[in-house]
């Protein structure tokens, strides 16, 4: 056996160089803290809706079956998150709309990924009218706070869980699009880029062979990071009743609803707000170490 | 490019987007089909000579474009329809009621986020990988992650009722007599007529709210400082600076700080959104009389022209602060110009 070089080598995500890439991932402790958070809210998220399209209950509770508890009465082993006002377990409410902002964060990023993917690296790549004509539109979406976007075309479409993520769909993929733009112009100006070009491989083979894997990983980065952002904006229209239809549960509307009780009963409002806060704290801790990783930080 | 020329082609693409804003209301505006059904809400149904009659007025047969025409020729006579949630007043005057008190909420926000998020900004890089550098982050990571409803109700619980420090809500103590409008900013035109009762109960009313705001907001302004700090520190003008025999203290502060304030100013109008975007939930909570209390109003209430006016003036003021943004920055950092 020959002497190997002892070099330290990317270790766990070694393996997912398909995503990254030339950049080695090494894990560091942020990524471990933030990725436990996130598998933790999203193992739930999909155990509920397994069970929800099983029919079974896992909750300890049902979440929607009034005075399983003493109205009123706060955290204590048999309901750990209290009752609300009618004698629900906040326990299980709380578990049962984990799917929603988790899965909005998921969606709406995916979606704004992968649009402004495409038409980030095309106007990048092909510049022109319509390079000019993206920017422009992006400026004009970057004017007004997404939060507010939202609410005016959620009010257009009417209120429900699936027009509130068309309305966020709509306004986040601009930012993608134009981080996808910017990347394309760094890159379009490599040496290998040239070199495809000179071998005479026609636009969209060099969008897809050379530009996508090379820009990918920068928005994956910023990806990772955003979720975070969409959960509080979601939570935040949520707030305002904006989401699903009552008596289903949500945590953003959880927190509006109780907001009387802040005094007399804290636990109905603060779980909830907490648990938006730790999730979006887990995304948050995650892309930053994902970010530091890919620097080499 | 010399800066009249900068400035000339900033203005001219903030003239643009504002257009684009409007497109984008107007489009969600008809979005709804007749918008009358929306205005008019149960009414339309009630009265069927009101609705032909708003048709008439509003053109609404005529063709899209000459209705888009009408739209921003009524918007630059600051006609703004009427507002069904607050009894058919014209829009633009409650938005001329509300929009001040955002504005002081706003301001408020902005000096509290600037004080947090630099101070915060200089311990953390002053004491880069120790302890006070890993609880700042923790405090502006936790203020971020926190929707500012949230924030809002811990405040509420901590200053209001454990304490019992400041007002629960309100914009000003009940009974005080609104000062004569003369900047119709109501603290600055109480500041310029001396009636200091009115000011500091606006005070205490408005600390709260635009604190909640800075606190999900300051994190923006630390983290871009400390990295900035840190970058800056390594530059050779620094290292000149220490070689003169300037003491550690004046570099920090005269070389280092100035410097790295620079990209903060690039952040700004992420900054101002994040407050915008925050002052529709606190108002509610603190029952402040600003637009974010109309705009929710009007959400609930369906009433349409509310929302995009409100849209609009939000775009307005984050267009206005990303050209102020801009000017400054070629003011500061000549270097910029050359690009």
């Amino acid at each position: 056996m020959t002497e190997t070089k002892k070099e330290k080598g990317p270790r766990g995500l070694g393996r997912l160089s398909f995503i990254t890439g030339e950049a080695k991932v090494s894990v560091n402790k942020e990524m471990i803290i933030g990725g436990a958070i996130i598998l933790f809210f999203v193992v739930v998220a999909v155990a509920v809706e397994i069970a929800a399209l099983l029919h079974i209950t896992i909750t300890p509770y049902n979440p929607l079956t009034p005075n399983v508890g003493t109205p009123l009465s706060p955290p204590t082993l048999d309901h750990l998150m209290g009752t609300d006002t009618l004698g629900r377990d906040q326990f299980s409410r709380i578990l049962t709309a984990t799917p929603n902002a988790i899965a909005i964060g998921f969606v709406v990023i995916g979606f704004s990924m992968a649009l402004g993917l495409s038409i980030g690296s095309f106007a990048g790549f092909h510049g022109g009218i319509f390079d000019e004509a993206l920017m422009r539109m992006t400026d004009i979406f970057f004017a007004i706070p997404a939060l507010i976007l939202a609410i005016a075309i959620v009010a257009a479409l009417g209120a429900s869980l699936l027009n509130l993520t068309v309305a966020l769909m709509i306004v986040w993929w601009p930012a993608y699009a134009r981080l996808a733009r910017g990347e394309t112009l760094k890159v379009s100006h490599q040496n290998y880029i040239e070199a495809a070009r000179t071998s005479g491989f026609g636009s969209s083979r060099i969008i897809f062979r050379h530009v996508l894997p090379n820009i990918f990983l920068t928005l994956l980065v910023y990806a990772t990071l955003d979720i975070g952002t969409v959960i509080l904006v979601y939570s935040g229209l949520s707030y305002l009743g904006l989401s699903v239809a009552p008596p289903a549960p949500d945590w953003g509307y959880m927190v509006a609803s109780f907001e009387d009780y802040l005094i007399s009963d804290p636990w109905l409002p603060l779980f909830p707000g907490l648990l938006i806060a730790l999730g979006v704290i887990g995304f948050s801790v995650f892309g930053d170490g994902f970010r530091d990783a890919i620097s080499g930080n | 490019m010399d800066i009249g020329r900068y400035i000339a082609r900033r203005l001219f693409l903030a003239i643009f987007v504002l257009l684009g804003v409007l497109v984008i209301t107007f489009i969600l505006s008809h979005s709804y089909g007749n918008p009358i059904y929306a205005w008019l809400g149960k009414n339309a149904a009630l009265h069927p000579n009101l609705v032909k009659l708003y048709e008439a007025k509003y053109h609404l047969n005529a063709p899209i474009y000459v209705q888009f025409y009408y739209y921003v020729a009524g918007l630059a006579q600051g006609n703004l329809g009427v507002s069904p949630s607050r009894g058919f007043e014209p829009v633009s005057t409650v938005i001329e009621q509300t929009l001040p008190y955002t504005l002081q909420i706003a301001f408020f926000a902005i000096v509290l986020t600037l004080l947090l998020g630099i101070g915060l900004g200089i311990v953390a890089s002053f004491y880069y990988k120790k302890p006070a550098d890993y609880s700042v982050r923790a405090f502006y990571l936790a203020g971020y992650a926190s929707p500012s409803f949230f924030v809002a109700l811990i405040l509420l619980i901590v200053f209001v009722y454990l304490f019992h420090l400041l007002p629960s809500g309100g914009a000003v103590t009940t009974g005080l007599m609104t000062p004569s409008p003369i900047t119709r900013i109501p603290m600055l035109d109480a500041l310029i007529e001396g009636n200091f009762t009115y000011f500091f109960s606006a005070l205490q009313h408005v600390i709260l709210p635009s604190l909640a705001l800075a606190l999900t907001t300051f994190g923006i302004v630390t983290r871009i400082l400390r990295s900035s700090v840190l970058d800056v520190m390594q530059s050779n003008f620094i290292r000149t600076a220490r070689a003169k025999g300037v003491d550690e203290r004046s570099v920090f502060l005269k070389h280092g700080l100035r410097n790295a304030m620079i990209p903060v100013i690039t952040v700004s109008s992420l900054i101002v959104t994040f407050l915008l975007t925050g002052t529709v939930f606190v108002e509610n909570i603190f029952s402040y009389p600003g637009m974010g209390q109309y705009v929710v109003q009007a959400l609930l209430g369906q009433d349409f022209p509310g929302i995009l006016a409100c849209t609009l003036i939000y775009a307005v003021l984050i267009v206005l602060t990303n050209l102020t943004a801009d000017i400054l920055y070629v003011v500061i950092d000549p270097q910029i110009r050359l690009s």
